[in-house]
This record gives C-alpha cells, structure tokens and sequence, in this order.
C-alpha cells in the first residue's frame, strides 16, 4: 500500500475531529445540569441571606419586645411607663415615616433652568430641569445616606411621587416651579462628596450648564409631610 | 476528479473543526462555577433550619407583641391620651411601612432573557426601578415592595457593583424583579400604557419578560431593617 502526504493529513484531522468529538460528548450532556445547579444554588444563596437578615430583624424585635415587656411588668406605675414608652416609639415612628418636623447638620441645593439661551438654540430642553433632574438628584442624596429630604418645602416620603406636569412640576400633588431648593439632612461632607461624584445627576446638570449652587450647612430645616393621608385600599394583614 | 473531491473533504473537515475550536473556546470563556451536591444539599438543609428558626421567632415576636398590646389596650381604656396615642401610633405604622398590609393592586414581573437571540446581555439598571416607583406613586400607590423590600421614605435603590442594592440587600440585576403595589389596580396599570413610560421603552429596548397582573390580594411585608438616624434631630 502506498499512502501519500494528503492521505497521512485527511487521517490525523480525522482523528483529530473524533477526539474533539468525543471530548464534546462526554463534557455536553453535564452542562445543563451544571447551569442549572448553579442558577438554583444562586437562587438558594439568595434565599439564605434574606433569611438570615429576616431572623437578624426578627431577634432585633423580639430583645425590643423584651425589654419593653420587662420594663412593663417590673414598674410599678404602670400608666406612666406605657405611655412614657408609647411616646418614644411614637417620635421614632414620626421620624421614619417623615411627619415630623426635623433639623440637622446637611446641604443645600438649589437647581434653577439657564435663562441665557437663544430661542433657536437646539439644546433648548437640556437648559430645562425636569421632574426626572430632581427625582434622580433625590435618588443620589438618599443613596448617599441622607436622613431626611425635602424639595421646595414638600417633605419626602414613602408615597412621594416627582411628576411632570407640564410647565410645571407636581410634588406629593402639589405645584412647585423652579428655582428648585433641594434639603437633605445627614453628613454634610458625604452628601457633597456624592454629589460632586462624576456620574453623578448633579454634574450632569452642571454639565447641562443649569444653574446649580450647593452649600454644606451646620443647620437645616426641613419640615415634616403635612397631609393627612387615610388609606383608601391598604388592610393590615391579621 | 479525486483531487477536488478531497480537497473538499479536507475543507468540510477544517470547518468543523474550526466551528467546534471556536465553541469549545467560547464554552470555555464563561464562567463555569462547580459545586458538589454535597454542598447543595448543605444548603437547602440550611435554609431549612434558617426556615424553622425564622418561623419560631416570628411565632414569639407575635406572642409578645399580643402580651404587650394587651397591656397598652389595658391602659388606653381607662387613660385618655394613651388611647389617642396608640390610635395615632397604629395609623403612622400603616403609612410608614411598618406593618404587614394587604389590598388589591398589581404585581409586576420583569425577567431579563438571556439566550442566543440577544446581541448583549439583558439587564435591569437601578434607575429603571427608580422610575417605575416613581410612576406607581404617582398612580397613587399606597404600599409599594421590590423583591420583598418594602419601599419606605429612606429606602435606598442604588447600583453596588455588579449587584443592585435595595434597602441594604443585594440582587443579581440579570434576574427576575417582582414588584408589589398596592392601590387602583386599573390606575396602577394604567400609568405604564403611556407610549413614554418605563415599561413601554423597557420592552422597545427588548430582552425583557414584562408581566402585569393585576390581583385584589396583593400581600406586602413590612419594612424589616434597622434604621438609624445619627444627624437628624426632631424639632418643636
């Protein structure tokens, strides 16, 4: 038999393909199943942290719930403590749910649109703020640990809607138009830091060449949400 | 004749090859993470003792909760003010996110898919959550939650390296995010028909499984962190 060089070439590719083949078999069918382990072992990590932080609160509750019961049973004025301990969970939920007129250490920003624009300039919308501008200022400053925050005077809260009405912009259902004065009470130094952050929504107003003025202030004011709100479709769950 | 015959078996060959050289490299180039059942089983053995542990002490909270509210009931009947506290105590509760709630409302699921028809990885941004909030609230929800989270006045939504943050707990961006609202469910879904909302841009952008569903039993859980407040002081 006589083999010449493309023959030689044709086999070793073949046996080439047939290992690169077989390699394939035997990896292939475990792969779904390795995906698969792997999203629900995500899913189970997931799972687990939430659970723990579940039982992280839950202790937290249950040692409040404690003392609280001590405290109750040890006293021997009994009215007085209950109500003494029924005002102070009172003011921190006051505090948390931002009915409560507060003041603190924080900044202040105040937003105005550019007035100095020509009127066929074709930027025109970017010298605007927009309900978006103040609603992402607002994100920035509550993920930089602001305590409390409020916009022309509209406190801010868990049902605080930032809408864009037109010429106008609607705050927990009430107008407000610019200049827009933003205050956010917490570390001073850390709320300016994220703010001068460069993808931060502030800069990209600056870049945006609005009128921007920021002053890190040792006392600010920020009134409490003074609607009152009656819960039209919320029950609590028994 | 033969000639050409093998050379177009050599070619058929060398691309074979070289599509299976290609897919055993990109086979090789994502991340392949390996865990033993073992390690598996670890784990939901884990997350069922967590589980039973969770569930006694939920069990116990409840039952000093009773004890305690028994005696603030005891003294709100016969004490005035108490009575009125505790009235102003329990609405505050409601309206902050502290309490377990429950109404109609909708319930919307957004699944990022990920498979050979996408070009580029699909994923959900934290500004994309930010504005959803923001158009339920001005749809006038009354209780809103993101994965479980309750949403509260200081509730932070934030990008924390590849993972979103929300109230301090971290998700995978590339999974699915379910978010509860409580209110209008007409006026709830309504607000995300307009041509220029969230969800409408999110499905033009595509690689998204976007479900609205509106429920008269949305069930909401209450905040459960701790919040500290270090700079803010009341004032009066």
């Amino acid at each position: 038999m006589k083999f010449n060089i493309k023959d030689i070439f044709l086999l070793t590719l073949g046996i080439l393909c047939g290992v690169v083949l077989t390699s394939f078999i035997i990896t292939f069918p475990f792969k779904p199943t390795l995906i698969l382990t792997y999203v629900e072992f995500q899913k189970k990590t997931l799972e687990l942290t939430q659970l723990k932080d579940e039982i992280k609160s839950l202790e937290n509750d249950l040692t409040l719930l404690k003392n609280k019961l001590e405290e109750y049973q040890n006293s021997s004025k009994v009215n007085q403590d209950v109500l003494n301990l029924m005002k102070k969970e009172l003011d921190y939920v006051k505090l948390f749910s931002g009915y409560e007129d507060v003041e603190g250490p924080g900044l202040k920003i105040i937003i105005d649109d550019n007035r100095n624009y020509s009127f066929n300039d074709d930027n025109i919308l970017d010298y605007i703020t927009h309900n978006s501008d103040i609603l992402y200022v607002i994100f920035d400053l509550k993920n930089a640990g602001a305590e409390a925050i409020s916009v022309n005077g509209k406190r801010i809260i868990s049902t605080s809607e930032i809408t864009c009405e037109g010429p106008v912009i609607k705050v927990n259902g009430e107008y407000i138009v610019p200049p827009f004065e933003i205050l956010a009470i917490g570390d001073p130094d850390a709320l300016y830091f994220a703010m001068t952050m460069p993808e931060s929504k502030i800069k990209e107003l600056q870049y945006r060449q609005l009128y921007v003025r920021m002053t890190k202030e040792k006392k600010i004011y920020i009134n409490g949400f003074k609607k009152n709100i009656i819960p039209k479709y919320i029950r609590i769950t028994k | 004749m033969r000639r050409v015959s093998s050379q177009l078996w050599v070619g058929i060959i060398c691309m074979i090859l070289g599509f299976m050289i290609t897919y055993q490299l990109r086979y090789i180039k994502t991340p392949k993470y390996q865990y033993t059942t073992r390690q598996f089983e670890n784990l939901v053995k884990e997350a069922e003792d967590l589980k039973k542990q969770r569930d006694e002490l939920q069990k116990k909270v409840e039952e000093y909760q009773k004890r305690i509210d028994e005696i603030e009931q005891s003294v709100a009947s016969t004490n005035k003010i108490a009575s009125k506290m505790k009235e102003e105590l329990d609405n505050l509760r409601v309206l902050a996110g502290l309490t377990d709630v429950e109404g109609p409302g909708i319930e919307i699921t957004i699944t990022p898919i990920n498979d050979i028809s996408n070009k580029q990885p699909s994923q959900i941004y934290y500004k994309d959550l930010i504005d959803i909030v923001n158009e339920l609230n001005s749809a006038g929800a009354e209780a809103i939650s993101i994965n479980g989270e309750r949403y509260v006045g200081r509730t932070q939504i934030r990008q924390a390296g590849l993972s979103i943050k929300i109230n301090d707990s971290k998700f995978d961006p590339s999974q699915p995010f379910v978010i509860k609202a409580i209110g209008d469910p007409a006026i709830l879904e309504g607000a995300f028909k307009m041509p220029d909302s969230i969800i409408e841009v999110l499905k033009k952008i595509g690689g998204f499984d976007i479900k609205i569903v509106r429920s008269n039993n949305i069930k909401i859980s209450k905040y459960n962190k701790l919040l500290e407040y270090k700079f803010v002081k009341g004032s009066r």
